[in-house]
């Protein structure tokens, strides 16, 4: 008896069934999403005891982003706090209680400004902001640090699929290590959305605007309602194997149908389209009906 | 560093390569489809970052397969890394994804092979599920050959154990692998 073929046989998915679970289309789109991260050389090791860092992000109308750090000893503003600088702050560093408050007051500075304003405070930590869907904004849409560093969630104020939705991260003490965290911000009028949620999540254009299944005419007659538009069109031929197109309206019947949407940029979605009606099922029926849940019948 | 071009066209060749044995790994390896999607993801993202140090060739999927077992351990401990875009992949994982049946001695060999350490089981899987040979499972665990094949000597020696232990390996499991894809 080979125990190499036991082994095997415990193999809950095997390669075959691997083959055709993930379309082309989202194939590509994670590549060019990774491949559209910045790759940057690990910053300078600094180290900084007695923190415990909690971030909880709130992204306001205005856009502005609030970092909450946690101290577990004394006050950490005080001993050892930023050096006085010329330059106005894009951080602003303050003590509220327990916590060390820190504000993104510019969220469209230089990514390398928040980076120095955390040195400044002994923390290595790089902040970038992308622009994001409403219900993404606000969020940790990525976060890539050193082992020990924990997700806040907050759960119940976003929609994330499931998942926890994470607010902040929380990094232990004695960290050592360099983090770097992405945080979703508010989109400017016409600016294309780099982290996206579902169209249909609660806070986004098309939630309980169900417009799938529907044809390409009858969608834009009800987007057009909603004062929505949709600039850009996908569509995928040929199966998993074949090839995915992203078009204007003008390359699309309008008695295709549509068979989900994604936000663009702030009004504007991106409507998904195939020739032939639609078929719901399994999960991914869950999926949307867990972010339809709530709307109006 | 590599110019962008070409750095785009070292990782587009690894990931249009590699994007289905890594899905499987984690796959096989995750407790869900939601949670296989995120590792996916955040193992391509690390290998985009750390494109420098990937080995060439044949070996980028067993170095792939390392860093996918590292983003896994931080994922169970609580590092979540989540990118937005996997919404989709996660739906579509969801939509295919079954967790496996088994019959009830197989359900004894699952048992034996759960009884063994996080360590044992991942060296015979890397030989059972990725057939990875002890060169391969080198470069995925990060250390020598040699390292390997008295680790993984021992571990089909605990495992044979557990198989006496319950009493397994009849001719049903025989025939079932015999039938089986892996077989």
């Amino acid at each position: 008896m080979n125990h190499d073929d036991l082994i095997s046989s415990l193999a809950t998915t095997t390669d075959e069934e691997v083959a055709g679970m993930v379309s082309t289309r989202t194939r590509s789109e994670l590549a060019e999403h990774i491949m559209s991260t910045p790759v940057e050389p690990a910053p300078a090791r600094r180290r900084r005891r007695g923190l415990v860092i909690g971030v909880p992000l709130v992204v306001a109308a205005a856009g502005t982003a609030a970092v909450v750090v946690a101290a577990t000893t004394g006050s950490p503003a005080s001993p050892g706090g930023p050096p006085l600088r010329a330059e106005p702050a894009v951080l602003t560093f303050s003590t509220q209680g327990k916590y060390l408050v820190v504000k993104v007051k510019d969220p469209l500075a230089d990514p390398a400004r928040y980076r120095k304003e955390f040195a400044a405070h002994g923390m290595n930590i790089r902040l970038t902001l992308v622009p994001a869907s409403p219900s993404v904004a606000g969020t940790v849409v990525e976060a890539d640090g050193g082992d020990g560093i924990q997700m806040i969630s907050g759960k119940g104020k976003c929609f994330s699929g499931g998942g926890s939705c994470p607010v902040g991260v929380r990094i232990p003490i004695g960290f050592h290590g360099s983090a770097s965290i992405t945080f979703g911000r508010a989109a400017r009028p016409g600016e294309q959305y780099t982290s996206t949620n579902s169209a249909f999540a609660p806070g986004e254009a098309l939630h309980c605007v169900d417009i799938r299944g529907r044809t390409v005419d009858d969608a834009l007659a009800t987007l057009r309602r909603h004062k929505v538009s949709a600039p850009i069109f996908h569509y995928e031929e040929g199966g998993n194997g074949g090839q995915a197109y992203n078009v204007g309206r003008d390359k699309i019947p309008g008695t295709w149908y549509v068979t989900t949407a994604d936000p663009w940029a702030p009004g504007q979605v991106m409507l998904w389209v195939q020739r032939t009606r639609p078929e719901s099922h399994g999960d991914a029926a869950a999926y949307y009906r867990r972010l339809m849940s709530g709307c109006p019948r | 560093m590599r110019p962008p071009d070409e750095r785009r066209r070292t990782f587009e060749q690894v990931y249009e390569a590699c994007h289905d044995p890594v899905l499987g790994y984690v796959l096989r390896r995750a407790d869900n489809a939601h949670d296989a999607a995120d590792i996916l993801a955040e193992t391509f993202l690390t290998a985009w970052r750390r494109l420098e140090d990937m080995p060439r060739g044949d070996a980028a999927r067993p170095w792939l397969y390392g860093i996918a077992r590292r983003v896994l351990a931080n994922h169970y401990r609580g590092v979540r890394r989540r990118l937005v875009l996997t919404e989709r992949l996660r739906a579509e994982l969801a939509a295919s994804y079954r967790p496996v049946e088994h019959d009830d001695d197989l359900t004894a060999v699952a048992a034996a092979f759960r009884a063994l350490s996080d360590d044992d089981r991942e060296l015979l899987s890397l030989v059972g599920w990725e057939s990875l040979d002890p060169g391969q499972i080198a470069t995925a665990l990060g250390c020598s050959r040699n390292a390997v094949r008295v680790r993984l000597h021992r571990a089909r020696r605990r495992f044979a154990r557990e198989l006496e232990a319950r009493a397994v390996g009849g001719p049903t499991v025989r025939a079932r692998v015999a039938k089986g894809e892996h077989a």
